[in-house]
């Protein structure tokens, strides 16, 4: 029995060292850049926000919602590390996380290019992946460059609006100060509305609005408006109605690139160069 | 009969006691009864178990008795005020209250001094605005139901409901400015969670509660004769007025704090003392006892099922109490209910 004990403790410390890394992550862009970076294998929890890449994060466990993560649920996974976005909460719990042996980072995560950079290079220097950082820092600012020299030449900035989610009518629509409205002010957009957060907007005040492009969060929601009112907007008569994923739009990734580029598409009606 | 009762009440102090122990070896983090007697005894060779037992796990435990005493107390001493078996604590505006001083907490913090959003003392601040905003709403309803310096319950019970649908609004007003952060923040503390068990949290509310039950337990005949109505109460000589100024102190200082820290735990505070009533009868030297301890039996094994039910996440403890209360309270209900109408 004491040999088998042996054993098995000498397999599990192998099993173990097969991980670099007990990796927690939590916030869906942080998930993403670990992931990005080659450290999928290292992830033993992430939080519900970490919804890409689907086929790699769906088995991983779940470790609740990124503002209310659970004490014991985190310990139990018994990490190494934990990579946690600087607004995760309870901020008391995750601050003595080191007293327990776990290597703890708060990662930027706030709503700019700025922000997404400082995001990658953070977890890297975690990860000790500088290199591969470096190189996905130097395409997104390249990418981005040329995006900007597109955008800056444009002469008519498109009123946009982005729909969060529609049913019975009511419709969430994203103000100026959210992700998804900081997103429509890079690609060279103006926000339709006025407002600073999500607020329910009627389909009345939207053609009042008449904006030039119409983007859904949800692509059902695109793809079931036959006969709504708001295929009448001007975004509706010249087909200018798109969807794109939540995390992509709003999670400011190491896909940042990527979202701001096809947003740009959608804006100027896929007529730009780099536009598919 | 008396035996029998008492007989009752200390099975199910044997039970409670026992819950207390079982629970301590229940938790996502893995750790066996053995494991805790090592621990115990040889706390540093077990140093991440001895934290997670002593910081974590048994103070959360023992947050969960003192807030369902709490809420087993305060609900019975509820139901002999109004003398209606649908009142609980919330139906004097602790919840609504403790939600609208969340929400305006949420939505003026940034323009607060930093002392009160970043830091030490910022733990306080969520704490005391759900405290000061149910201590406000009541002295509210209070006032509106205090005429010629007597509280007309019926009133008191109109009120609360009118100003619970104006908070209401408030907090539906809220979700429209608010940061999508804000608002899940904002849902996560309506389901509530024993998660900020700490020991100095227990500290402010363990005396409290204390506090409560002495008086409670203090009054047992005058609450008794309370049942009976108020004048009935007053012509034997009952300080009627002064009881319920009392009674609803104590009922505000005690699901005050317990909501301050745990958010809103909905169903426990109605659904005890119909269960005990159910046991011992309507006489408060054995009901108040009994909602006590089932008090604290229901919430500390609702929270072992919310912290390990989808371990490693967790679930709000509200949402337990809700889906094991509600089909209790009509099973109850329904079997009672030939007594009732005979």
């Amino acid at each position: 029995m004491q040999k088998f004990k042996i054993l098995l403790f000498i397999l599990s410390l192998t099993l173990l060292g097969a991980k670099e890394h007990r990796l927690v992550t939590v916030g869906g862009s942080i998930t993403e850049t670990a992931i990005a970076l080659g450290h999928e294998g290292d992830l033993i929890g992430i939080d519900l926000s970490s919804i890409y890449p689907k086929e790699i994060v769906k088995d991983i466990p779940k470790i609740g919602y990124w503002l209310q993560l659970p004490k014991e649920g985190i310990l139990s996974l018994k990490p190494t590390m934990v990579l946690a976005s600087e607004r995760s909460k309870p901020k008391k719990f995750l601050s003595v996380l080191p007293s327990y042996g776990i290597t703890t980072h708060f990662i930027s995560d706030g709503a700019s290019i700025e922000s997404a950079k400082k995001k990658i290079m953070q977890v890297a220097l975690a990860l000790n992946e500088k290199e591969k950082a470096q190189r996905i820092i130097n395409r997104i600012e390249k990418n981005i460059s040329i995006l900007d020299a597109h955008i800056e030449k444009l002469t008519k900035k498109p009123k946009v609006l982005f729909i969060l989610n529609r049913r019975n009518g009511m419709m969430m629509a994203a103000g100026k100060e959210t992700k998804a409205g900081t997103m429509i002010k890079l690609a060279g957009g103006i926000n339709a509305v006025s407002f600073k957060q999500f607020t329910t907007i009627s389909e009345e005040s939207i053609l009042q609005m008449n904006p030039d492009v119409i983007i859904f969060s949800n692509k059902k929601n695109k793809d079931n408006l036959k006969d709504h009112s708001i295929l009448a907007t001007s975004a509706g008569i010249n087909k200018q109605i798109f969807s794109m994923d939540m995390l992509l739009i709003s999670g400011f990734t190491v896909r940042i690139d990527e979202a701001l580029s096809s947003l740009t598409c959608m804006l100027n009606k896929n007529e730009l160069t780099f536009c598919k | 009969m008396k035996k029998n009762i008492k007989t009752i009440l200390l099975f199910v102090l044997f039970i409670l006691i026992a819950s207390f122990i079982i629970n301590i070896s229940i938790g996502a983090f893995d750790i066996s009864f053995s494991e805790i007697i090592n621990t115990l005894l040889k706390p540093e060779e077990n140093m991440i178990n001895h934290k997670v037992l002593f910081d974590i796990r048994i103070p959360r435990i023992l947050l969960g008795l003192l807030v369902g005493i709490a809420f087993g107390v305060s609900g019975t001493m509820m139901q002999t005020l109004f003398r209606n078996p649908l009142a609980d604590p919330s139906i004097i505006g602790v919840s609504a209250g403790a939600s609208a001083g969340v929400v305006l907490f949420m939505m003026l913090g940034s323009y607060l001094p930093l002392i009160f959003t970043q830091g030490t003392l910022s733990y306080f601040s969520l704490p005391l605005s759900a405290f000061f905003g149910a201590i406000i709403t009541i002295a509210a309803i209070y006032k509106l139901a205090t005429i010629y310096n007597k509280v007309a319950v019926t009133i008191m019970l109109l009120a609360g409901i009118a100003i619970n649908s104006l908070l209401g609004a408030l907090i539906g007003l809220f979700s429209y400015v608010s940061t999508d952060e804000e608002l899940r923040s904002f849902t996560f503390w309506t389901m509530g969670s024993l998660a900020n068990g700490e020991m100095l949290n227990i500290m402010v509310i363990f005396p409290i509660v204390l506090f409560v039950c002495f008086f409670a337990m203090n009054k047992k005949v005058e609450l008794n004769l309370l049942l009976l109505g108020e004048e009935e109460a007053k012509n034997v000589g009952v300080n009627t007025e002064r009881l319920k100024k009392q009674i609803i102190v104590c009922v505000s200082l005690a699901i005050g704090a317990s909501v301050a820290f745990c958010g809103i735990i909905g169903f426990v505070g109605l659904v005890v003392p119909h269960i005990s009533r159910a046991i011992v009868g309507s006489n408060h030297k054995y009901l108040l006892p009994l909602s006590a301890l089932l008090g604290a039996f229901i919430l500390i094994w609702a929270d072992a099922i919310a912290r390990s039910i989808i371990s490693p996440a967790e679930l709000p403890i509200g949402i337990i109490t809700a889906i094991l209360g509600a089909p209790f309270f009509l099973f109850l209900l329904m079997k009672n209910k030939q007594n009732t109408l005979l």
